[in-house]
């Protein structure tokens, strides 16, 4: 018995120690490759938050963060489901614009890419006055339209 | 009766009171106010953004070069017309004009050069997405220098600075017995033919060379920076104490004026940031020029943006594709219809006449424009009537006036080049 004890002790330190060694060989990749592996880092916080009123989340990290007025900026857009999973392949669709001035967007920004699932790359997003604005994500999956509207303050 | 004119004079009285008698102002700025007018003062203009399609862009050689083709008449088929001609240093690179004059009279007043190099779009309908590709646009327009780019290159080639200077920079110019007078694509009938009778070897040589010469005429241009004016001083001043609305820097009435400004006119939903402007376009319901139909303004500025050979996307430009983020996505749909770019207020003092047509002599005339925002003769008039009462509108104008100020631009560039 105590043969076999000190055995699984054994045992059990290589299995930590194989453990340990893991994790800090993770935590290096992670640290040493983070920004190309896994797409730009985005912080935890999203900059805007939206639903779609069935179900799905749409999270905004901006890539000009605080956002600000005259600057052309991108975003990362994430989609989730219901059970908070990535929703990938969705044709998207952004508009918006300032509901207090009647006009829209002064740019066409565009999705030109899905940066990893269920996160997309939008291009060419400019404010162009301080206030009140209205951006609207609608995507499409599969025969499915869904939308989600975001009013913040610039 | 006898009451009557008791009655009426104290009528007129209120009157009276109501249109020229100034509100007493608040005591502090709401912490909104106070944020808004830190963005508007020249301590939060960013650093010069880089023009990627310019690999020159800030090289002094190139800027050097671009000072003197910069006041050089011989640029012009009449000796006479030079881009100083009409961007006058000491109007803030403004003409005094309604509409510019070049060798004939041009379609448009002659905006001010100062920290346009900040601005995506060039000309009011924004139809040139660079300094350097609008450069190049007056130096073949029949109304301006009236020229052509081989006629240039020959200028170039033939006078010894020039070509030293250009070859350094660029490297060697297209050889000139390739080279015809007089052609261009863009030309009168003559140049145009002659120009399609040249090989396409020849041709792009020759509008690579001339693409160059915008880009040493944009160095120099981006060169031109505003200097901090009264209002700036005042921003600084009330930065300390960041609610108080005394501060030596500014009148009451020019304190009056900015709080209009940022509230009840609503300027600032345009002429927003440190310069002055969204560098954006607006249908704001300005009656067409004399003699002109109401133009499309962005609408047609878009479009001719994106066919020009000279853009950022193009083969002459040095981006790359994912530089060219304004061009790619920008926007063309029909409420950008009469559309006119926003210009700069900085050093609005010195650039009058105003609007794209220079409609308006006075800024009392312009502030009158935006109080009675009238339908627009195309589209819709994006600005609504303000409801400024007489006083508001000469307090309004009161800080329009400190708003100007000398560049901060190196002296050696605000004239010709004497170096």
């Amino acid at each position: 018995m105590r043969y076999r004890d000190q055995e699984f002790n054994l045992r059990q330190i290589i299995s930590i120690g194989i453990d340990m060694l893991a994790k800090a060989l993770w935590f290096a990749l992670v640290l040493v490759t983070g920004s190309s592996l896994f797409g730009a880092v985005d912080s935890t916080m999203p900059d805007l938050v939206g639903n779609s009123g069935d179900g799905y989340s749409v999270k905004i990290f901006s890539q000009l963060s605080p956002l600000e007025i005259n600057r052309i900026h991108s975003w990362h857009i994430e989609i989730t489901d219901v059970g908070g999973r990535p929703v990938s392949n969705a044709q998207i669709t952004v508009s918006g614009g300032m509901p207090d001035h009647d006009h829209g967007l002064p740019t066409q920004p565009q999705i030109t890419e899905e940066i990893r699932a269920g996160t997309y790359l939008l291009e060419g997003m400019r404010f162009h006055m301080p206030g009140k604005w209205q951006i609207v994500i609608g995507f499409r999956l599969g025969n499915q339209l869904h939308s989600a509207s975001i009013e913040f303050q610039l | 009766m006898n009451k009557l004119p008791g009655i009426l004079a104290l009528l007129l009285v209120a009157v009276l009171a109501w249109r020229y008698v100034a509100l007493p102002l608040p005591p502090r700025w709401s912490e909104q106010e106070v944020r808004l007018i830190q963005s508007l003062a020249l301590a939060s203009l960013p650093d010069l953004p880089p023009d990627p399609g310019n690999h020159l862009a800030d090289d002094p050689a190139a800027a050097e070069l671009g000072h003197r083709l910069y006041f050089d008449t011989r640029l012009s088929s009449n000796g006479k017309v030079a881009c100083a001609n009409c961007h006058q240093p000491e109007l803030m690179f403004t003409d005094g004009l309604a509409l510019a004059m070049g060798k004939s009279i041009g379609p448009r007043h002659t905006p001010s050069l100062v920290g346009i190099a900040y601005s995506p779009w060039f000309y009011w309908d924004g139809r040139k997405d660079s300094q350097w590709s609008q450069a190049l646009a007056p130096l073949e327009a029949a109304v301006e220098h009236d020229s052509d780019r081989v006629a240039i290159l020959r200028l170039i080639l033939a006078d010894q600075r020039y070509r030293e200077m250009y070859e350094n920079l660029f490297g060697p110019l297209p050889a000139p017995d390739q080279l015809p007078d007089a052609a261009s694509p863009l030309g009168n009938a003559e140049r145009l033919a002659t120009w399609n009778s040249m090989e396409t070897a020849t041709q792009t040589a020759v509008s690579t060379a001339f693409s160059n010469l915008g880009k040493a005429l944009a160095a120099y241009q981006r060169r031109l920076l505003p200097g901090p004016a009264k209002f700036d001083d005042y921003a600084t001043a009330i930065a300390t104490d960041p609610g108080t609305m005394q501060a030596v820097s500014l009148s009451r009435t020019e304190v009056g004026g900015l709080q209009l400004f940022l509230g009840k006119a609503q300027c600032i939903s345009c002429h927003n940031g440190p310069l002055f402007t969204n560098h954006e376009f607006h249908n704001t319901g300005v009656f067409a020029i004399a003699g002109q139909l109401p133009p499309m303004g962005r609408y047609d500025g878009i479009r001719t943006a994106r066919e020009d050979p000279f853009n950022c996307l193009g083969e002459f430009s040095d981006a790359s594709t994912s530089e060219c983020i304004e061009l790619r996505f920008a926007r063309d749909e029909n409420d950008l219809v009469g559309a006119q770019k926003t210009p700069t207020l900085r050093n609005v003092t010195l650039t009058a006449p105003y609007m794209h047509g220079g409609q308006f002599k006075t800024l009392a005339e312009v502030i009158q424009h935006y109080n009675d925002a009238p339908t627009s003769m195309l589209n819709h008039n994006e600005a609504k009537p303000l409801g400024l009462r007489a006083i508001e509108a000469s307090q309004l104008e009161a800080f329009l006036h400190t708003l100007t100020a000398p560049l901060t631009t190196e002296k050696k560039w605000l004239a010709a080049p004497n170096y």
